[in-house]
């Protein structure tokens, strides 16, 4: 089984099949309706907070514990000071008046949303091409502020095996806090 | 097999699948991600009216414009939303969504607008941060 994943056609539909599963998941919790969206951002809904909260605590802890179980590397992207600031700032902008993301918005599509099909998925498509042109300019100069390098936080903190999970622990139990306390309060 | 036909689960629920599959992915392949194959769609398309000037774009030789295993990740999810979407029969035909159209009214046009606009800004914003 292994030599196949690792073929190129394994890794086509290894791919196929994780994005169906993702696809059925995100329909599921309602990740593709523009409300969902749009509801967060006006602090009204918070069905797509508690998705992606609880992704980052069953994804930390089992990749951390794979990481440590020596099976798995992990590939930060470099970080950005400058970049991933700005880009994110445009990104809440457009990612507001779309109310679709570029995962989500797939699914969007499937469920015959045609304001995604028509309108936002193409438009994200001309923004990355716009993007292409871009960065010929942008690598010399605004692509090189802050790069902090490929950077993970317990290594800022100089927290390795076992330390960081002291830092899981903590960052999980926030979580689990915060998530109750919305069930609480209706929510 | 109800669960399958609910139209929604539990978001804790939800999430916890995406946080499951992001370790099958990390372990098998390489971590999830959907916006670069926006880039490299446009690529592919671009390719079709004007192949040279792709070629020269740098950007274009770091994400190379094909159909590598995210793409098809993105082809997934499109089915199996729509496997979803038909078993809990909530599959329909909609140009403006209900919430748009409380505060700004059903006009079509005005919703494309502002639909194509901010995908365009959106993305532009995403591949800068590089997310």
């Amino acid at each position: 089984m292994a030599p196949f994943i690792a073929s190129a056609t394994g890794k086509l539909l290894m791919g196929l099949s994780l994005g169906v599963i993702f696809g059925f998941t995100i329909h599921k919790s309602r990740m593709t309706r523009y409300e969902t969206i749009v509801g967060l951002l006006r602090l009204r809904d918070f069905t797509m907070l508690k998705v992606m909260l609880s992704a980052i605590v069953v994804g930390m802890v089992g990749i951390y514990f794979f990481k440590d179980m020596g099976i798995l590397k992990l590939s930060p992207k470099s970080a950005l000071v400058g970049a991933n600031i700005i880009g994110g700032l445009i990104f809440g902008v457009g990612f507001a008046l779309a109310g679709y993301c570029p995962t989500t918005g797939i699914g969007s599509i499937a469920e015959g949303r045609y304001d995604a099909l028509l309108g936002a998925i193409p438009g994200m498509l001309v923004g990355a091409a716009l993007y292409a042109e871009a960065y010929t300019y942008l690598r010399n100069n605004l692509l090189q502020w802050g790069d902090l390098g490929k950077i993970t936080i317990p290594d800022v903190l100089g927290w390795g095996f076992p330390y960081h999970w002291i830092l899981i622990f903590i960052i999980c139990t926030a979580i689990i806090v915060f998530c109750r306390a919305l069930q609480k309060r209706g929510m | 097999m109800d669960w399958l036909k609910r139209e929604s689960w539990s978001p804790y629920i939800g999430g916890a699948i995406i946080g499951i599959l992001s370790w099958i992915a990390f372990l098998m392949v390489a971590p999830l991600g959907a916006s670069t194959s926006y880039v490299r769609t446009s690529g592919m398309i671009e390719k079709i009216f004007a192949s040279e000037h792709v070629k020269s774009l740098p950007y274009y030789l770091k994400e190379v414009p094909m159909i590598d295993w995210q793409w098809m990740f993105v082809a997934g999810v499109l089915i199996g939303a729509f496997i979803s979407a038909w078993l809990s029969g909530t599959l329909y035909k909609k140009f403006v969504p209900v919430m748009w159209n409380e505060r700004f009214g059903g006009s079509r046009g005005k919703r494309w607008v502002f639909a194509f606009a901010g995908g365009v800004i959106l993305m532009f914003g995403a591949r800068m941060a590089d997310g």
